[in-house]
């Protein structure tokens, strides 16, 4: 009898039975000097709209059907790993961003879905390849920042100490000169990276490695200078604490 | 004029003009991306935004939205894919003037026409804008209450194919907007209250979050969930003339002036946007090609005027969707409806009371609104060979860039606040797979954003309406503008319905 019914407002209907009892449970409140009277309390519109959420989930219940032609397009099992792999990247980096801190988990978002995604698939024999580029970015990584860092410290350091001009300390300004450098330092690193691939030939796994360790590395240093150094937003130090 | 001038000083400055342009650029680029759109594109920035003073913010912001509007009538020309909706009536004519190789005329054509549509519906912005909001003078608790409704219910109502679904999406946005404490007792109502007192969700849902959840990480699940799209393959564009001439601009006055009305006006309604927009622009100027004595080429065959007509109309819709977001705080499309988020985050609350006290900022937002345009007709015509290259960006790149972002935004807006900002990387994931699997079964997102934006307007002033009348809760029924407002949103709500029972029926 179900088994066209869509599973959405059903999970509605019990979410919004939930939240009824979730209302009746809190009890009304009033406002702040309501000796008088009159206010109708914190609980009566939330209630309405439990019940309100419940009807409409019931009739959409009752009406929605599935379209049998649209079984037919769902998704295939690589797609399937893929979607799941996002999922607990995006959950991994939600709960690791803390204790690992921005730049590590930023950079390993960024490597292993860019590479499984150019891979279109999530498959054991890309392990190793996929290894040694996340091995690789991390100490590319982690080298380009030191130097922004050093950068960034001995600008503002030389201002403070009045030995450059003043608006070369100001943040913007170091921002500026760091992001200038970095993206020196990184073309000379494509380049590099690029002539050493042509010796080792390109096989598809490789190609995507370094793909996703370009781009996952210059994304986390750039957000980093922009957020972090522009905008003085405090990125999670994590680990990474120089 | 005093105001004018301190609205003009709160953007006179580098900043502003290099943030827009990064925003312009940015707008342009996402909206010829097939698949992102303006709303996407804003919610990304907003935090940004957030970092930046406030008239600045919104400029950038202004510029992401007038740039995404326009860069979708890139793909639409040169491929046959709008970059979004808003372009989907460019893509006959646009595609026939590209196979008869005239894309450059035709890139060209969408830009100037996309420039005229926005400054003509900031002309009408700017002159009844203030006029809107002088009206909500006479509004009491219980007419905000009914007028709260009004913008939800329309939304709803049009939003998706099923009334029920938009519905359905507005209460929910509105239970998540009751998330927090009681704005009249400060009593707690959150869930499992002992284990989340001390989290920022105490203090409510975070609407930057959810947003970027709701728009960027349900994108990027949602296109996960389809086969990765081939890059496409944009053949070398001859382009040699772009600008049409002004004898032809000439000839089309009666196209651009019906498309100006048409967008600005459906702009102007909550809830519709430019996809009905542009269709009824493109029909109205098929008549006008129709009557005119040969002087037009017919549409449908590759001319500019096919062009001309979406592409006028749906960047008139960003100025007409303005004017009740400004003067009402009631959002004309799910674009402005963040920007109103983004606004709200800033603490500037849109309405009469934002034109009373702060009009040099509503200044500002106007001249912003002048330079989004500018700088999209500029960068797009500098960019005219440049930007095609964008749509050979591969999918697999583009997804990990958008989710980071999201994350990135969410947590940003949260400042120093380590442990807030990661709270938000939740909260936005939350809401990223929420909206996914609503988006998955053809539930509209728009009305949840409305139902966050507009809750706490209609709880409070709901509760302050039947407190004043001593417990009566028929005082909505006792005032005309609130019989009006309540009529209105029956109206919407019956007339789509009865619509789509005639469709079933036949």
């Amino acid at each position: 009898m179900f088994r066209n019914r869509k599973p959405l407002p059903l999970v509605s209907m019990v979410l919004s039975a939930l939240y009824f009892i979730y209302v009746i449970s809190l009890g009304s409140s009033t406002m702040i000097g309501d000796e008088v009277g009159g206010d109708p309390g914190g609980m009566v519109f939330p209630l309405f709209l439990a019940i309100f959420m419940f009807l409409v989930s019931a009739a959409l219940f009752a009406t929605d059907r599935k379209d049998p032609s649209s079984s037919q397009g769902g998704m295939t099992s690589s797609q399937k790993r893929l979607f799941a792999l996002t999922a607990v990247v995006s959950l991994l980096y939600v709960v690791l961003a803390r204790p690992l801190g921005y730049i590590l988990t930023t950079l390993w978002l960024l490597y292993i879905l860019t590479f499984y995604y150019i891979q279109g698939d999530v498959v054991l024999k890309d392990l190793k390849v996929s290894l040694i580029g996340f091995v690789s970015s991390t100490v590319v990584m982690l080298a380009l920042y030191s130097i922004g860092r050093k950068i960034t410290r001995s600008l503002l350091l030389a201002a403070r100490k009045g030995s450059i001009p003043s608006l070369l300390g100001s943040p913007s300004a170091v921002a500026g000169i760091t992001l200038v450098v970095v993206t020196a330092l990184f073309v000379a690193l494509l380049f590099l990276s690029r002539k050493l691939l042509a010796k080792w030939g390109k096989s598809g796994s490789v190609h995507s490695a370094h793909i996703s360790a370009l781009v996952a590395i210059a994304t986390t240093e750039f957000i980093y200078l922009i957020f972090r150094q522009l905008f003085l937003v405090e990125l999670v130090r994590g680990i990474i604490t120089w | 004029m005093d105001a004018f001038i301190q609205g003009f000083h709160q953007i006179a400055n580098l900043s502003t003009i290099i943030w827009m342009s990064i925003g312009s650029i940015v707008g342009i680029i996402l909206g010829a991306l097939p698949g992102l759109t303006a709303t996407m594109g804003i919610a990304l920035m907003m935090p940004i935004a957030f970092q930046l003073p406030t008239a600045t913010g919104i400029g950038l912001l202004l510029a992401v939205y007038c740039g995404a509007v326009s860069g979708a009538s890139i793909p639409a020309i040169l491929i046959g894919i709008p970059g979004n909706p808003n372009a989907i009536a460019t893509v006959e004519d646009g595609l026939l003037m590209t196979k008869k190789g005239k894309a450059g005329e035709a890139l060209g054509g969408a830009v100037v026409a996309s420039f005229i549509g926005g400054i003509g519906s900031l002309i009408v912005l700017v002159l009844f804008s203030p006029l809107v909001a002088r009206l909500t003078l006479a509004f009491g608790p219980a007419e905000k209450t009914t007028l709260a409704l009004v913008g939800l219910v329309i939304i709803a109502s049009v939003s998706g194919k099923n009334i029920l679904k938009g519905l359905l999406m507005g209460a929910f946005g509105m239970a998540l907007a009751f998330l927090g404490t009681d704005p009249f007792s400060n009593q707690l109502r959150i869930p499992f209250a002992k284990l989340l007192a001390t989290t920022p969700l105490a203090r409510g849902m975070d609407l930057t979050s959810a947003l970027i959840g709701l728009f960027g990480i349900s994108q990027v699940f949602f296109e996960l969930s389809k086969p990765f799209e081939k890059t496409a393959k944009v053949d070398p564009i001859k382009i040699d003339k772009i600008f049409p001439s002004m004898r032809k601009l000439r000839d089309m006055w009666k196209i651009i002036l019906s498309s100006l009305g048409i967008g600005t006006l459906i702009g102007a309604i909550p809830g519709t946007g430019a996809s009905i927009a542009v269709f009824m622009a493109y029909n109205s100027a098929k008549s006008i090609t129709e009557n005119s004595k040969g002087k037009l080429e017919p549409l449908g065959t590759g001319t500019l005027e096919g062009v001309f007509a979406p592409e006028v109309a749906n960047n008139a819709v960003t100025g007409g969707a303005l004017i009740p977001a400004l003067a009402l705080g009631i959002p004309g499309d799910a674009a402005t409806a963040v920007l109103i988020g983004a606004l709200m985050v800033k603490g500037v609350t849109p309405g009469f009371h934002l034109f009373a006290t702060n009009m040099s900022l509503v200044y500002a937002i106007f001249i912003t609104m002048l330079l989004a345009n500018i700088f999209m007709a500029l960068f797009q015509l500098l960019g005219v060979r440049l930007y095609p290259k964008v749509l050979s960006v591969p999918q697999q790149i583009l997804l990990p860039l958008i989710l980071i972002l999201s994350f990135i935004g969410a947590y940003a807006v949260a400042g120093q606040a380590t442990a807030v900002g990661i709270f938000n990387l939740g909260i936005a994931l939350f809401m990223g797979l929420v909206g996914y699997f609503l988006k998955k079964d053809n539930y509209p997102i728009a009305p949840i954003v409305l139902g966050l934006i507009l809750g706490g307007m209609f709880e409070e002033n709901f509760r302050r309406a039947v407190k004043l009348a001593g417990g009566n809760y028929l005082v909505f029924f006792t005032k005309p503008i609130c019989l009006l407002f309540i009529g209105f949103s029956i109206l919407s709500i019956a007339l789509p319905a009865i619509k789509q029972r005639r469709e079933r029926r036949k």
